[in-house]
């Protein structure tokens, strides 16, 4: 995805005001968008989705505050994963319930969770929501560490240290659901 | 990257997949479309004009207008060298920038919406 095209779309909306271009950036990003979101809810998409909506909306909103040093798309999932954490803490006790620590014995209750049950459901739901985070950021999306330290505003060690124990986690799990 | 890693990645990639839009850009199109211009904004372009044309109403604006075409210099000349009663005030002074100031937010109101 080039971040050349998407640094000229955001100048046509600040400087022309031209909605139809942010209609395109939201069709660029909205698949990566909600991917990290879907997984970061454990599969709830209509959660999911209303986050993704509102982090579109908070980057037009603040679009003027973007000052493209990082790309467009890291700064999506900042805003999506502030929002995810805003979320998280104003609904912490059932929250609690449903996205913390299940151990290897989760069970899978919602329709949603059904369709999206397979080994990387079950694997993310042994991690913390930060550290599921991180682990989505570095193998799904493919950003460096840097990167994710910025996305997270952690510092680049504790990203690294959450890395580190998340991967141990994610390994004791498939190590004793048959992965070798 | 070792071994395990390259495992932990090639399970993320399996499970990557494209999201569809099915309409989730229209829909936030629309929910910035409402944020942008809020119910707030609405009532107080509502009001201000329903405020312009009873003010407009009570003054006798369209009674004046005759008036205010045939002798505009007139009056100017009088409000220039000479106190003006309060009836012409409104006429020159208030009624315009009230009608102004409606077609202002008018225009202002049209333009957000061409922008979608």
């Amino acid at each position: 995805m080039s971040n050349f095209e998407d640094v000229k779309l955001i100048g046509k909306v600040l400087v022309l005001g031209d909605k139809r271009s942010f209609d395109q950036l939201v069709l660029r990003h909205q698949s990566p968008v909600r991917r990290f979101l879907l997984h970061l809810t454990n599969g709830d998409e209509a959660l999911a989705d209303d986050l993704a909506q509102e982090t579109f909306i908070k980057a037009y909103i603040h679009l003027h505050n973007f000052k493209g040093i990082s790309k467009f798309s890291t700064w999506l999932f900042r805003i999506s994963y502030n929002l995810f954490y805003d979320y998280q803490r104003s609904r912490k006790d059932q929250l609690n319930e449903d996205l913390e620590v299940a151990g290897a014995t989760i069970e899978i209750e919602s329709d949603n969770t059904k369709e999206l049950a397979n080994d990387l459901e079950l694997a993310l739901s042994t991690l913390k929501a930060e550290e599921r985070a991180i682990m989505l950021l570095f193998y799904m999306e493919e950003l460096s560490v840097d990167t994710i330290s910025g996305v997270m505003q952690l510092p680049v060690n504790t990203v690294k240290s959450h890395l580190h124990r998340s991967r141990n986690k994610m390994k004791t799990f498939l190590t004793t659901n048959g992965y070798e | 990257m070792n071994n395990q890693d390259f495992e932990i990645k090639e399970l993320f990639q399996k499970y990557k997949r494209e999201i569809a839009d099915n309409g989730f850009s229209e829909k936030v199109a629309e929910n910035i479309r409402f944020d942008v211009i809020p119910l707030w904004s609405y009532i107080i372009i509502a009001g201000s004009m329903l405020a312009g044309i009873i003010t407009l109403w009570f003054l006798g604006f369209w009674q004046a207008l005759p008036h205010y075409i045939t002798s505009f210099t007139q009056e100017v000349h009088n409000i220039i060298y000479q106190i003006p009663p309060q009836a012409i005030l409104n006429c020159y002074i208030i009624c315009p920038v009230l009608l102004f100031g409606v077609f202002l937010l008018l225009f202002w109101y049209f333009d957000r919406i061409r922008q979608w």
